[in-house]
């Protein structure tokens, strides 16, 4: 991944993961567990690099085992540290069940679940099958859920708390071709809002963050040409980086955040205010309305 | 007021404040420079703390120099800093100016300008006078967007970006017996929104913190009978802490924020969500039967 235009679009790689310069005190995360789903790449893959130089002992977990492999790979690389990684679907709440076993059995309890895992693919709403919008919804919204109870059941068992940081995106002007994300999406950060009040008492914090476009490999589930489009989706016309994400993961799991539950945190240059994403590519139709506001003469179009 | 020591103390002290493990590795903030309104006390004091501990150069604003030499004499004893410090009110659009120029010109540059200065009274809003209320208006909405303005202009003329923190109130679900300064805060939190915008292509960043209660000597301004529930006003349980307002401005400041704008973050408990406050005492028809 040598050409520029990658970069901008792809992100960072691991050998910049391993070295990027990080607002966070070494040893923060020294005697914490963290379970991060959707760590073999991605967004996921930077906030294991992050929470593992930080000292955290990591549990990464995905549907697919060499992007996890290489994941821990380079992670040892950086920081000798090693990484548990377990092949397993979200979806499946038997699977989930037998994750947070394994994280109990191997590292004796757990402090942060980072729920990053998710993804969509970009269609006319119109056009979803019945199968696709349940996959979306499976994956993200209950998926989602089925990690968020099995650790708090473990927690409330425990007789401890923990911290839970759910990845969504930034669903508050609804997402374009990505309908059936928004409504899942939607579903978590409600969710989390909900099980925020409802778990205090057990000493469990909950939030949300909500990216804007970043760029990272999630971008290649989008057409070269769409996914070219997204930077410029926010005021600040760039698309923020992995590491924006990792490093607002580590702030909300952390000591700093122990007031803070129940919020969404957005880290996307300002799109909640300004920009599209159009994740199947732009309609003509709202082409016809772009530019408007630019001033311009009587009669021209 | 009731007599002093016959009300628990709200918050950290200095020596609490100097000591307060934080999450951000200590050379952070080395070469900044950043600009702190109401530095003499609560909030704005522990965020003068942190900023110095990260090695910024710190500025303190508040309208009582003997406050603002207690954050300064404080800073000198318990970290071996020295900050500046100005006594104005950010109310006067031309004390404030002056403010920014002296910023500038003492450290060469401003790099962070953290809008902490404001404050109200409890007070049913039928019976807020014009002046009351034009008074916390002024204070909480006009002096702070004085403050960005002075430091925008003097970031866009001097071809260089900043960041603006502005630290607002849990306004969400409305803020009942202080719907003044909701309304100012109100304000605040909307024209960041717009101003991120604007300012985007200035790469101005700007971004609010919403604290929940938060323990600090502020809370005294509160009937001790208000107060004493405050800590039951969110799932949690408990007031915060300064250091959680200071370390989310610091986060939003540097460069952990660099691809944060026009976004508030909400500090207080899940307040937002659950709890009820009454700065001025629960009214009897809100009673449960």
């Amino acid at each position: 991944m040598n050409d520029p235009d990658d970069k901008a679009l792809y992100g960072l790689e691991d050998a910049e993961l391993a070295t990027h310069p990080t607002v966070f005190e070494a040893g923060l995360c020294a005697d914490q567990v963290v379970l991060i789903s959707g760590g073999g790449s991605g967004i996921g893959r930077a906030i294991a690099y992050l929470y593992a130089r930080l000292g955290a002992r990591v549990i990464i977990c995905g549907r697919r085992s060499e992007p996890l492999a290489e994941t821990a790979e380079g992670i040892r690389a950086a920081c000798a540290a090693e990484v548990i990684t377990q092949t397993m679907t979200i979806r499946d709440p038997d699977q989930v069940a037998d994750l947070l076993a394994l994280v109990w059995e191997r590292c004796g309890g757990l402090d942060v679940l980072v729920n990053n895992a998710g993804g969509q693919f970009a269609q006319d709403s119109l056009d979803y099958s019945v199968k696709g919008w349940r996959a979306v919804i499976d994956t993200n919204l209950n998926g989602t859920w089925y990690m968020m109870q099995q650790a708090a059941l473990r927690w409330r068992d425990a007789g401890r708390g923990g911290s839970i940081v759910n990845i969504v995106v930034n669903i508050h002007r609804g997402t374009l071709q990505t309908t059936h994300s928004a409504a899942a999406r939607a579903g978590v950060v409600y969710l989390s809002k909900s099980v925020a009040v409802e778990w205090a008492p057990l000493g469990i914090r909950v939030n949300c963050i909500a990216p804007g476009a970043i760029a990272s490999s999630g971008l290649r589930n989008y057409s070269r040409e769409a996914a070219e489009q997204f930077r410029y989706a926010n005021p600040m016309r760039r698309a923020g980086d992995v590491w924006d994400v990792a490093e607002a993961s580590v702030y909300l799991g952390s000591g700093a955040a122990d007031f803070v539950t129940g919020e969404v945190f957005a880290v996307d240059g300002g799109y909640q205010m300004l920009g599209e994403i159009w994740a199947g590519g732009e309609p003509e139709y709202f082409a016809r309305g772009r530019g408007a506001g630019r001033f311009s003469e009587p009669g021209e179009e | 007021m009731s007599e002093p020591g016959t009300r628990p103390r709200w918050g950290l002290d200095d020596a609490e404040l100097a000591a307060y493990p934080t999450v951000y590795r200590t050379d952070l903030l080395a070469g900044r420079v950043a600009l702190i309104s109401g530095g003499g006390t609560g909030l704005g004091r522990a965020m003068a703390y942190l900023f110095a501990r990260l090695g910024a150069q710190v500025m303190i604003c508040g309208r009582r120099q003997e406050k603002l030499d207690e954050t300064a004499a404080g800073i000198r004893a318990h970290l071996d800093r020295e900050i500046a410090s100005r006594a104005m009110t950010i109310r006067d659009p031309e004390a404030v100016a002056a403010l920014i120029d002296e910023t500038w010109s003492r450290f060469g540059s401003l790099d962070i300008l953290v809008n902490n200065g404001g404050g109200q009274f409890p007070q049913a809003a039928i019976d807020f006078s014009v002046k009351g209320w034009n008074a916390v208006i002024d204070t909480n909405l006009n002096g702070t967007w004085y403050m960005m303005q002075q430091a925008a202009r003097h970031w866009r003329d001097a071809g260089r970006g900043g960041s603006i923190v502005n630290i607002v109130a849990d306004i969400w679900r409305g803020m009942p017996g202080i719907a003044h300064t909701c309304a100012a805060r109100a304000g605040v939190v909307f024209a960041t929104r717009s101003l991120a915008v604007e300012w985007a292509p200035l790469e101005i960043r700007v971004n609010c913190i919403a604290p929940g209660t938060i323990a600090t000597p502020g809370l005294e301004v509160y009937p001790e009978e208000a107060s004493r529930d405050f800590h039951r006003a969110n799932p949690m349980l408990h007031c915060g802490d300064a250091m959680d307002i200071a370390e989310a401005a610091v986060y939003l400041a540097t460069s952990s924020g660099k691809f944060i704008t026009g976004e508030c973050l909400t500090v207080d408990g899940g307040q937002q969500l659950w709890g009820e406050v009454w700065p001025h005492g629960r009214p009897a028809w809100f009673e449960t039967p």
